[in-house]
């Protein structure tokens, strides 16, 4: 099969096309706006470029649809451009080339605060930041789309972490100078190591049966927040074993102070509101649904990941030690 | 009073934040492009039901007012849709990027019996009526000039409107910033040196903040009859200032937009000139140091605002609509604000092809 990977340099994408070129006889090329790569067949793009994007598409029978910002200091009309309008065009010019499968990676960013422990596919709505009501605006026209023929397997992954992610490198960075973290630490995290999203999604092109379901993607189970900080630590030698934390009412006042400071002299306003309650959410996930529809098993557990996204991050010379 | 607001971005907020200061007003249907953007600003007034189909969201929830606050270039089409059902209709501004489509929309409001308004709130902040008022008393004698001067930071490279290949709409409207920025200005110096007839000499630069092939520097020399203007809308010059200066044959204005401050000078015949001047400075401070006091408390309340204009200029076009009075902003100044910015757009895009 011939296959076009969207957003095939990111995090996922570079891991989802090693893993396809190296397990599969599919032909594999990666869209690109800006990144030429030696090891990758990549077709030049925009996301915004509807009538490149038509003809680029043609051709292809499976379309992976990863590319998306995160970007929340990005103004919001750029960011919804970007996720919202960007997967339109994919989607589009999916329709129009009669492509036979799109892979689309949403995020559990769409449920927001859970109503109810845990989330399920069926889970209410409730994104609050700019990304995650991109990535709900996105699930209105899902079905849509799937109405006009275009078939949509929608994978929902929960936070991904494993070694190179820049997000996670922050994190374990922070923890290593001990940085102050927010709240109590008993909310729950929900997690899905690298490896394991990226098999969800060769399933889900590997499974035949499988057309335009909603699958949320995430570990065996998702782990407190001191409990992940606490594997860093572990697997970073540190003795310490807790990091001091800061109250979550003393951080809406902090937030405030940042808004009052934002108004009256221009500072950013960086500690919002949105980013505290994302920060201290209690989530977690029920993986019921791409267990029996995918044959989905998560082969990493924590203690496995973290070890190995630890020492990634050691061996790349980002440890002070 | 039914209300539904057209567009969801950042203005529409501070549109929905003074409705709901309007005890008989109840926003009813918000409508964007994208279903989320309208959910969030319904978050702000009671989650009125979100579309992203404009037409159905007149049909359905049948406003008596329309907030037109989407990209200008759809301000036309909206406006003539919604007056055609017989909405009333406040337009952000630039009420339309020409001249032909303001005239057109008029014509159709009389036609269809409702009333529209352009969103010019520098005209109702507060400071701003008060020197209407004084205008208006024949307290500053006949007008002899007007110098207006609109700043504005075109922010970082992260910015908007200066993002590389913004997908922004300013970059799609006729006369870009001029047309997004400069209402607010040539509205306010129009209304003070009349509207009968003006001519424009206009030229512009850009001076190294606008993206290539268009200008971040624009000037014009504005005459009506015996009055003249000098129109200055800066993009570059930081930090940036807004300011109006009034010149009569008694007494002079000048009065500060960004601080909402203003005071009105003369010189005394009574008293020696370098009294009367040292006696202006001791006024001018005292005004100012004064202005600030009263802000400070209202700014931290969240009374005092960029915006207070807007309201009440919200408030006003509601109560046109409720009473059948004329619109607060009239079809001429409307009208003259449009064709005015057209002009100077035209005269300093010729001046460039001249240039070359």
């Amino acid at each position: 099969m011939k296959i076009l990977i969207t957003g095939g340099n990111g995090f996922i994408g570079n891991k989802l096309v090693s893993k396809l070129k190296k397990d599969t006889e599919h032909e594999i090329w990666v869209m690109s706006s800006r990144i030429e790569d030696a090891d990758k067949k990549v077709v030049k793009a925009d996301l915004l470029d509807r009538s490149r994007l038509n003809d680029i598409i043609n051709g292809y029978d499976v379309v992976y649809h990863l590319a998306a910002t995160g970007d929340e200091t990005l103004p919001i009309n750029e960011l919804y451009k970007i996720n919202v309008d960007g997967t339109w065009n994919v989607f589009d010019a999916c329709l129009e080339n009669s492509v036979k499968k799109v892979i689309y990676t949403s995020s559990v960013g769409i449920y927001g605060a859970l109503e109810k422990l845990p989330g399920s596919e069926e889970s209410p709505l409730n994104a609050v930041s700019p990304y995650e009501r991109s990535k709900k605006e996105i699930e209105y026209y899902i079905p849509k789309y799937r109405e006009r023929g275009l078939s949509i397997i929608n994978i929902r992954p929960v936070i991904v972490y494993g070694p190179g992610s820049p997000m996670w490198n922050k994190i374990i960075s922070g923890v290593e100078g001990g940085k102050i973290a927010v709240g109590n630490g008993t909310n729950k995290w929900p997690l899905v190591y690298i490896s394991d999203i990226v098999q969800a999604l060769v399933l889900a092109l590997d499974n035949k049966n499988v057309i335009n379901e909603n699958i949320i993607v995430a570990d065996n189970k998702a782990y407190r927040y001191k409990e992940i900080v606490r594997e860093i630590q572990n697997n970073l030698g540190i003795k310490k074993v807790v990091n001091p934390y800061i109250p979550v009412s003393l951080l809406y006042i902090l937030s405030f102070v940042n808004l009052t400071a934002n108004k009256l002299l221009g500072v950013p306003y960086k500690v919002t509101k949105d980013k505290i309650k994302r920060f201290v959410r209690n989530r977690e996930y029920s993986i019921s649904k791409a267990r029996r529809l995918l044959d989905y098993s998560p082969a990493y557990d924590l203690e496995k990941g973290m070890k190995i996204t630890v020492d990634s991050y050691r061996s790349a010379g980002a440890t002070k030690k | 009073m039914r209300i539904c607001i057209s567009g969801a971005g950042e203005i529409s907020l501070v549109h929905v934040k003074g409705i709901n200061q309007i005890q008989n007003a109840e926003v009813v249907g918000i409508c964007d492009k994208y279903l989320t953007r309208a959910e969030m600003l319904g978050e702000n007034c009671g989650n009125p039901k979100p579309f992203n189909d404009f037409e159905k969201m007149l049909d359905e929830q049948k406003p008596a007012v329309l907030h037109i606050c989407t990209p200008p270039l759809l301000h036309y089409e909206q406006a003539k849709i919604a007056i055609d059902r017989g909405v009333n209709v406040i337009v952000e501004k630039p009420f339309t990027t020409n001249e032909k489509e303001a005239r057109e929309l008029y014509a159709l409001a009389k036609e269809n019996g409702v009333k529209i308004c352009p969103m010019y709130n520098l005209l109702y902040d507060k400071a701003m009526s008060e020197i209407s008022a004084i205008i208006k008393a024949g307290e500053i004698g006949n007008i002899v000039n007007v110098e207006s001067y609109y700043g504005f930071n075109l922010g970082g490279d992260r910015s908007k409107y200066n993002l590389k290949g913004s997908t922004h709409w300013v970059f799609k409207t006729p006369g870009g910033h001029l047309q997004n920025i400069g209402p607010h200005i040539l509205s306010s110096m129009l209304a003070i040196i009349g509207t009968d007839n003006l001519t424009y000499n206009s030229i512009a630069v850009n001076s190294g903040s606008a993206p290539e092939g268009l200008y971040d520097e624009y000037r014009s020399v504005v005459v009506n009859g015996n009055i003249t203007g000098y129109f200055t809308l800066s993009l570059n010059a930081q930090p940036y200032f807004n300011y109006i200066n009034i010149y009569g044959t008694k007494k002079t204005v000048l009065y500060d937009i960004s601080n909402w401050s203003y005071v009105v000078q003369s010189l005394s015949q009574k008293v020696p000139n370098a009294i009367a001047r040292a006696w202006n400075n001791i006024r001018t401070g005292t005004k100012i140091v004064g202005a600030t006091l009263i802000s400070c408390p209202l700014f931290l309340t969240g009374k005092l605002t960029h915006f207070t204009g807007m309201w009440e200029l919200i408030r006003l076009f509601y109560e046109c609509v409720e009473n059948d009075t004329p619109p607060p902003i009239s079809e001429e100044l409307s009208i003259s604000t449009v064709a005015g910015l057209e002009t100077i757009d035209r005269q300093t895009r010729q001046l460039s092809e001249n240039r070359l």
